[in-house]
């Protein structure tokens, strides 16, 4: 360990005094004020919206027939 | 020089540390703790410790869907139709995990964000909340079954219901206590463990291993069932090994565990490693159950009661039986942990609000919150009396694989999306095997689905 390295002292567990270098163990996109600030919103095609929307409907129409097969076997 | 002590910044009134580092919070302060072990470790070359720090997501996503009736359902095909097709099919759908699952790490390290965040913000709350809900009645039903699956284990040592839903709930508490996302990781690696069990099992019940090595290389013999069973096994055993609430968590997990680009190599191993782990232990649970195929196995009612473990106790003896039964309350122990997991994290990432192991319950209410609450839904309906336990634990894989599909387009999209990912979205190669992943399991689950309808219906008759 090179004498003075603060990381290496942080990492060592090293004085109180030397917490605040833990912070450059982590990027600053993992900063939780960082995450919290909202990603940018894509923009998706129509032909990407309508086959998203295709498969929500043809997921649920399928999960309200397992849904009714469960509860007609329970009748 | 030895690793930095696990012990939590000094934390004043407003929750921010007494630090000279303005807005950086008690979960900054705790996940930096966990990294500075790893940069050390990275540092000084100790590659086995630096493993060790970096794994768990993955073998806790793959091991937690080694969940009760995953476990049930996979002894259940061993006692009905032997050694044959499921084996070497138990292989395969983990392999779909690993594939699937290695996106979610990535994308986890890479953006630092959960996966119901990312859908949420990326294509908006509409897209985020159908999934969120998606999630929460899997998880749900699926938690129902995890409880199942500890009264069946239970049940083998003359213990209730009662004592199931107590024991399951004590350690969602216990394990919830620590606020650092370290101390919950290890503690359910360590219970993660005990799905080894099925393994010893399928040694302990000393199986023919040229019969075993036949059918892992040639998926025969073929199950002689109606086309609505094997469709329904089929599902199952698919529902058994990629599920929703693996992509949520994993995803969660990475980011907050900490990992980044850097540690992408050992997700990896991570997530193999579990996959492979997952797998073995998965057919040893099916040459378990296979132990019972000629001895009328096929008619056991395995959720019912202590099904399994009594008829394994008839043919192979106290200790098969008592190993097994351990072993269902371990599976269910561990999924009910993450599973409540993942369904926090979900909850917490869609309403904005802290989602991380790494901050004190008063930081982080929603998320603890949703944790316990899911839990004790679950734990209360295994207390009805008559309630259909069986029924609602085998539909619980065949849901998760019927609503898999819209999950996993949002994770495709999200892994090949050059604005979050940069150098590290999906190569062409990984694009077509997850295609083929996500049109298989839509086939699968809409098959089952259909027909299923048909069948109750009387629009066809049962084939």
């Amino acid at each position: 360990m090179a004498a003075g390295d603060p990381v290496a002292a942080a990492a060592d567990g090293g004085p109180r005094g030397e917490d605040g270098e833990l912070i450059m163990f982590l990027e600053p996109d993992q900063l939780v004020a960082d995450k919290t600030k909202p990603v940018p919103r894509a923009v998706l095609s129509t032909r990407a919206s309508a086959l998203l929307w295709a498969l929500r409907v043809f997921v649920v129409a399928v999960s309200a027939m397992v849904i009714y097969t469960f509860v007609s076997h329970l009748a | 020089m030895t690793p930095p002590p696990l012990i939590d910044p000094p934390v004043s009134v407003d929750g921010l540390i007494a630090l000279p580092v303005p807005g950086l919070t008690h979960e900054d302060a705790a996940r930096s703790r966990d990294r500075a072990r790893v940069d050390y470790a990275r540092r000084n070359k100790h590659h086995f410790h630096l493993v060790w720090l970096l794994v768990g997501p993955g073998i806790l996503a793959m091991i937690g869907e080694n969940d009760g009736p995953s476990m049930i359902s996979y002894a259940a095909s061993g006692a009905t139709y032997g050694l044959g097709f499921f084996l070497p099919f138990i292989v395969l759908t983990f392999g779909m995990a690993v594939v699937c699952q290695e996106m979610c790490m990535r994308v986890g390290a890479v953006t630092h964000r959960g996966f119901g965040q990312l859908v949420l913000e990326r294509f908006g709350p509409m897209w985020g909340w159908f999934g969120a809900g998606d999630l929460l009645l899997t998880n749900l039903v699926t938690l129902i079954a995890e409880f199942v699956a500890i009264r069946v284990g239970l049940a083998y040592f003359h213990l209730g219901a009662g004592v199931a839903a107590i024991l399951g709930l004590v350690l969602v508490a216990f394990t919830l206590s620590g606020g650092r996302y370290w101390r919950w990781e290890r503690i359910v690696l360590g219970l993660a463990i005990f799905n080894g069990l099925f393994l010893v099992t399928a040694l302990m019940v000393g199986p023919h291993w040229g019969s075993v090595g036949h059918a892992l290389v040639t998926f025969s013999p073929f199950p002689a069932a109606s086309t609505n069973t094997l469709l329904l096994l089929i599902a199952s055993t698919i529902g058994a090994t990629v599920t929703p609430w693996m992509i949520f968590f994993q995803q969660s997990a990475s980011a907050d565990k900490g990992l980044t680009p850097i540690d992408l190599k050992h997700g990896r191993y991570d997530t193999i490693a579990g996959g492979v782990l997952a797998a073995i232990f998965g057919c040893g649970a099916l040459i378990t159950g296979a132990a019972l195929f000629g001895h009328s196995g096929s008619s056991i009612q395995g959720l019912a009661g202590a099904g399994f473990p009594g008829a394994l106790r008839v043919v192979s003896g106290n200790a098969v039986a008592t190993v097994f039964a351990l072993g269902l309350v371990e599976a269910g122990a561990v999924a009910l942990l993450t599973i409540s997991a993942s369904t926090g994290y979900a909850v917490g990432e869609c309403l904005g609000a802290a989602h991380s192991f790494n901050n004190p319950p008063r930081k982080a209410a929603p998320f603890y919150a949703a944790n316990i609450v899911v839990a004790l839904i679950a734990a209360g309906v295994i207390l009805i009396p008559g309630a259909p336990l069986l029924s609602i634990a085998l539909n619980a894989n065949v849901l998760a694989t019927v609503l898999l599909p819209v999950t996993l387009v949002f994770m495709l999209m999200l892994a090949n999306d050059r604005a979050l990912m940069g150098q590290w979205v999906n190569r062409p190669s990984t694009n077509r095997i997850a295609i083929v992943i996500v049109v298989f399991i839509s086939l699968c689950g809409a098959a089952y689905g259909i027909d299923s309808f048909l069948q109750s219906t009387h629009i066809i008759g049962a084939g």
